[in-house]
Parts: C-alpha cells; sequence; structure tokens
C-alpha cells in the first residue's frame, strides 16, 4: 500500500504543467525572420502578397524591441502605404451592429477591424472595450473551437491569418490596457496555433504567426513584474 | 431549525467531507441530503480535461486516489491536518452520509433533473456547495435562501480561477490580499451577493501551493461560520457591483511564474 502510495506521490510531482517553452518561440522567431529578410532582401517587399506587406512592415517595427539581430545587418522597410482610411472603413462596415461576435459566430474581418481601431485613436472606446471582453470570455470558455465559426466561408489560409492576427489582437490590447487576462489568452492562443501548424499539410504560411508571437514576446519583457 | 443540502463534486473530496462532518454538528443545523457528482461521466471529463488540461491527472490523484495521503509530510496547516484535529472519520462522503442515515443521491450533474428532484423532495433551506461544476438556474432557484459557495479569492475584486496567482500577478499582495469569501451563487461567476469576507496573511517562505493548502482549511472554517451566522441571524449578505471586480481564467505557466516572482519579492518586502 505504502509504495502504490509513493508512486501515486511521485507521478503528481512529475504531472508538470506542459507548455511552450519559451526558447523554442526564439528559436522560431529566429529562424522565420530571417527567412522573411532574405526574401526582402533578395525581392523586395513587392513579392509578398499584398495582405502580407503590412505584416512585414509591423514585423520590422517589432523585431528590434526583442534584441533580435536583423536590427543590425541594416535591414530597412520604408514606413509607407499603411492601410488607407476608406479601406478601414470598409472593414468595419463589415460588423453586424458593431459586434465582432454574433452567436458564437466571428464576424470576418473582426481581428483586422479591432486592431484597426487599436491603431487609430479609438483606443478607449467603449466599441473596443466592449468586444474585447465579449472575445476573451469566447476564448477562454470555447478555447481550441473559439475561433472557427466565421460569418461567411473562408480558405484554410484567410481563416488562419484571422486567428493569428487574434492572438496579436489579444496581445496589443493587453499591452494598452495593461490587462494580464488578455495576454494570458494570447498564449494560449498561440500555443494552440503553434500545435495547428506544425500538423498542418501543406504547410499554413508562417509570417501570421511569427508576427503573433514577435508581439507576445515583446509585450512579455518584464511588463508584469512588480 | 436551518435545513441544508451538501453539493459535492466527488464521493472522497476531503473538502466536502469536511464541511459536512461541521455541519452534523452544528447547533440549529438540520442536513437534509447530500447530492454528490458521478466522476465517471465523458461529458464530465472532457469538458474538466479541456479546461485543466494536465491539471486533472494531478487533481485525480490527489482527491481520488491519494486523499489525505496527499498531504503526507507537508508541514502547512492542511486538509488533512485539520481532518485529524476534528477526528473526522476516515472513508467516504458516501460513508459519512450512511452512518447519518442522509439521503444520498450520486448524479451525473449537479443541475440534471434528477438533482432537482432529490432537492424539492428535500426541501432545504440552503444548499452548501463544495464544488462538482456549474449550477444552474433550475437548482439557484429551488432553496428559499439560495445556494452558498466558498470562493478562494477576495471579491468582488476577484473572481473566478486562479485568483490567488492572478492577485499575485497582478501586485495586489499588499492592497487587496489572499483570502476568501462566502457568496450566494447565482448566474453569473462568483458575483452573488457576499456574506463573508477572510483575508489571509502570508508568510515568508509560502508560495502558491501552500497558500492554497491553507485556504482549503479557511474555506471550511469560513462555510460554516457562514452557517452559523445564517442560522444566528448574525450574517447577511451584500450585493456586489459588477463593476468592482473581473472574472479571471486559468492562469498560463508563463504568467504564473512571473507571479511566482511577485509573490517571492512581495514577501521579502512586506
Amino acid at each position: 500500500m505504502a509504495s502504490i502510495q509513493k508512486f501515486l506521490i511521485a507521478l503528481d510531482n512529475s504531472l508538470a504543467e506542459r507548455f511552450l517553452q519559451p526558447d523554442r518561440i526564439d528559436a522560431f522567431i529566429e529562424r522565420e525572420s530571417s527567412k522573411v529578410f532574405q526574401r526582402v532582401q533578395r525581392s523586395g517587399l513587392e513579392c509578398f502578397p499584398e495582405i502580407e506587406r503590412e505584416q512585414v512592415r509591423r514585423l520590422c517595427q517589432t523585431l528590434p524591441s526583442l534584441g533580435n539581430k536583423m536590427e543590425a545587418s541594416g535591414f530597412h522597410v520604408a514606413d509607407e502605404a499603411q492601410t488607407d482610411a476608406r479601406e478601414k472603413d470598409d472593414r468595419r462596415g463589415t460588423l453586424e451592429n458593431e459586434r465582432v461576435l454574433t452567436k458564437g459566430v466571428l464576424q470576418y474581418p473582426g481581428a483586422e477591424v479591432l486592431l484597426d481601431m487599436l491603431e487609430s485613436g479609438e483606443r478607449g472606446s467603449s466599441l473596443l472595450e466592449t468586444n474585447m471582453e465579449v472575445l476573451l470570455r469566447h476564448v477562454e470558455v470555447k478555447r481550441q473551437q473559439a475561433l472557427r465559426r466565421y460569418s461567411e466561408p473562408l480558405t484554410r489560409t484567410l481563416r488562419w491569418r484571422e486567428r493569428c492576427a487574434y492572438a496579436a489582437l489579444f496581445c496589443r490590447y493587453a499591452d494598452l490596457k495593461k490587462d494580464g487576462r488578455f495576454m494570458n489568452a494570447a498564449l494560449k492562443l498561440s500555443e494552440w496555433l503553434w500545435k495547428e501548424r506544425r500538423r498542418s499539410i501543406p504547410a499554413l504560411p508562417a509570417l501570421p504567426l511569427l508576427l503573433a508571437l514577435v508581439e507576445q514576446e515583446r509585450i512579455l519583457q518584464g511588463l508584469w513584474s512588480c | 431549525m436551518l435545513k441544508v443540502l451538501l453539493f459535492a463534486p466527488i464521493s472522497t473530496s476531503l473538502y466536502s467531507r469536511l464541511v459536512l462532518h461541521g455541519l452534523l454538528r452544528e447547533q440549529g443545523v438540520q442536513v437534509v441530503g447530500v447530492a454528490v457528482r458521478s466522476p465517471w461521466n465523458m461529458q464530465r471529463i472532457r469538458s474538466e480535461w479541456k479546461r485543466d488540461g494536465s491539471r486533472l491527472a494531478q487533481k485525480v490523484i490527489r482527491k481520488y486516489l491519494l486523499r489525505e495521503n496527499a498531504f503526507r509530510g507537508i508541514a502547512v496547516e492542511n486538509l488533512a491536518s485539520f481532518a485529524a484535529s476534528v477526528q473526522l472519520p476516515k472513508g467516504t462522503l458516501k460513508e459519512l452520509a450512511g452512518s447519518w442515515n442522509l439521503p444520498y443521491l450520486v448524479c451525473r450533474d449537479l443541475s440534471a433533473d434528477e438533482c432537482a428532484q432529490f432537492v424539492f423532495q428535500h426541501a432545504p433551506d440552503v444548499i452548501v456547495f463544495t464544488g462538482g461544476g456549474l449550477i444552474r438556474q433550475n437548482i439557484l432557484q429551488i432553496p428559499p435562501l439560495g445556494v452558498l459557495n466558498c470562493h478562494t479569492g477576495i471579491l468582488p475584486a476577484y473572481r473566478g480561477m486562479d485568483v490567488v496567482e492572478w492577485t499575485a500577478l497582478e501586485c495586489a499582495i499588499q492592497k487587496v490580499g489572499f483570502g476568501v469569501s462566502l457568496h450566494y451563487m447565482d448566474k453569473g461567476v462568483d458575483t452573488g451577493p457576499v456574506l463573508l469576507v477572510k483575508r489571509f496573511d502570508p508568510v515568508e517562505g509560502d508560495t502558491f501551493s501552500t497558500i492554497r493548502m491553507r485556504l482549503e482549511v479557511e474555506m471550511v472554517r469560513v462555510m460554516l461560520a457562514g452557517v452559523r451566522g445564517i442560522v444566528s441571524g448574525d450574517l447577511h449578505a451584500h450585493a456586489q457591483t459588477p463593476l468592482a471586480g473581473r472574472q479571471y481564467f486559468v492562469m498560463h505557466p508563463r504568467l504564473k511564474a512571473v507571479a511566482e516572482e511577485n509573490l517571492k519579492k512581495s514577501l521579502r518586502n512586506s
């Protein structure tokens, strides 16, 4: 009996929570960002699909804060051609009643609309706050199933991009509000996305996840210590 | 006489057994039944696995298999040492209820129809909830006083899961503190009217694990003190302001590591 108890106690102690280790994230960031920059240096930003150009720009702005060696390489992408205001208005118009989540279904492109709001002067708007609180609860309750249902049929890649955009959105909102609950959800989201990409055949594009992870690691640096 | 019915998550729960043991000895209290959620339910296993991941395996080992033995060799006050001090009989909740001839129900879900029928039949004034998942409106509305729950955090500030860790992460150990709160359940998560809040001062060397162990003992004491207060009429519930707190969720291990550092810092500086 005593030996069974000892075995159970040892088993209990060995069941540490498993999670995506920071060194694996660092290695991914290093590897994938290097690929992106080599490609830009070789063929220019134009070689990326239009949908990815803004992400590459964002990556260039964010990576130096992680001390990534790309900063030293002299790599630079002109800070130009941000999405124009009309395009943002069009995106926002797609939201029914300005709600990103309706009866468990996500409006597309909800993540992009909320990211636009974060980057514009609407950071404190109740609309943003309301949507983010609803999304937080949705992600925490539905977990891996949370970002699967959209208001319109999306290709596999578009759906992937949108889900990665949600992970980045949660990071940036956590940073803005200094609210760890959103960082917590972002960490879970990025881990689910990581696992999904590893299983995917053919591989899902790395750039959207790369951007989300770079945002995550940037914001995690020292933000939460007292 | 206050008629009380106990809800429990599993028949081996030490917390539930201690609360029942205490209730059976309270003046002016009549325990009218015990309802326990069955652990052998795929829906329950699936939803708890989704929420807790590997922590579920730890819960099963500690609460179902090891029980009091999970605390062996631990120096801080814990449920097992408390059980020994109050001479809690060995065995399960079923055996404890059986020795007092209490009606006992094992059900798939504590909000299931069979459980609602059981509650109707025994007509308690209050249900004492010691775990077992969400309770739906069909049950919440039956007892005239309501359903009592003891939460391991300070209400209204910290609602939901892992709030000991969240208090540390948000540097609120001095400002809000650790503790337990006794409240009536409503349809929200830890949003119902609060009866009693007991604060707890951590000491140097405390970890989340030792704090939780001591809070679990406080939960038993506060639950019994709450029932006593209801019987004597000394305790009155106060509604929570919705915006006075936030709901927290299971904390990711990376944030938990930061929270642990914050706890150590706070204990060193206090």
